[in-house]
């Protein structure tokens, strides 16, 4: 026997309901359509981050062009079809980001990663784009 | 730099009786976020978790997206054989400033096999599959010449 469809919905509703009423908040997306990225400054490197839940690192695209970044990636929406739905908030989604960096980078030594959905690329500077300590004579 | 997000309880209840159905179109106009609340503390933060419930003859799916959080960091409960509760604890990165835990709770549909849950987490993406006791599947009769 198939699980009675309302009957399933309406017990996860009444118990979502109740974690509401727990946590004194409302549930909302966790995820947005458009996945946020996030570029810091090291010091000696760039480092830009992706959340890509569900994505695997070869599957995200990758060009240095100069010093624009661009990164891209999908994840579509695809439920099979001999399932019956009873929730779809995972929303899939689409990144395409350009990123100009404000410093040159060394092209040969970027390296690339994913874990647990998030991606991360590592771009060191040009040498010339380092900070540089600069000693200072005591006069 | 801080990702996130402080707001204040939403009268969203309304949603609630009128099923998952409309509940969620209602948030799908939400432009919201990461979800994210910061408690008195205001060290810890608890994000909800979007999911997917799908099913099929021989089992419930539910599929879970928990970027930042590694299997070790994420417990998967089942209590009384009626509620399954996953939590995982999402550390500090680029995107968030303190520990992120995510967390959420479900009651389960009976007659799932509790003793045969199957959870796997991949690329940030929890698939736990709840099989359906034996008696619960659909079953094909013959029917006899007489």
């Amino acid at each position: 026997m198939w699980f009675n469809f309302s009957d399933l919905d309406r017990t996860f509703a009444a118990f979502d309901a109740l974690q509401r009423e727990i946590n004194g908040q409302p549930r909302r997306r966790s995820f947005q359509a458009r996945p946020r990225v996030v570029a810091q400054d090291d010091g000696d490197a760039w480092t830009v981050s992706a959340e890509l839940p569900g994505i695997p690192a070869d599957a995200v695209e990758l060009t240095l062009t100069g010093q624009v970044l661009r990164i891209s990636a999908r994840r579509p929406n695809r439920i099979e079809d001999e399932k019956v739905v009873h929730r779809t908030e995972r929303n899939g989604f689409e990144l395409v980001r350009s990123l100009t960096l404000p410093h040159k980078v060394d092209g040969e030594k970027v390296t690339a990663r994913a874990r647990n959905g998030i991606f991360t690329v590592h771009l060191p500077k040009a040498a010339d784009a380092r900070p540089r300590n600069i000693t200072v004579q005591a006069a | 730099m801080s990702q996130l997000q402080t707001r204040s309880p939403a009268t969203n209840d309304a949603a609630v009786a009128g099923g998952p159905i409309m509940d969620h179109s209602r948030r799908a106009n939400d432009t919201g976020d990461a979800d994210t609340r910061e408690d008195g503390s205001g060290r810890t933060v608890t994000a909800s978790v979007s999911v997917d419930i799908l099913e099929d003859k021989d089992a419930v799916m539910l599929v879970a997206d928990l970027p930042g959080v590694a299997k070790e960091d994420l417990s998967i409960e089942v209590k009384d054989g009626e509620v399954v509760r996953v939590r995982g604890l999402r550390r500090r990165d680029a995107f968030f400033d303190d520990d992120v835990t995510y967390e959420r709770a479900f009651r389960l549909p009976p007659g799932v096999d509790v003793g045969a849950i199957v959870a796997e987490l991949k690329d940030g993406v929890l698939h736990l599959r709840l099989p359906k006791a034996e008696e619960q599947k659909p079953r094909t009769i013959t029917i006899q010449a007489a």
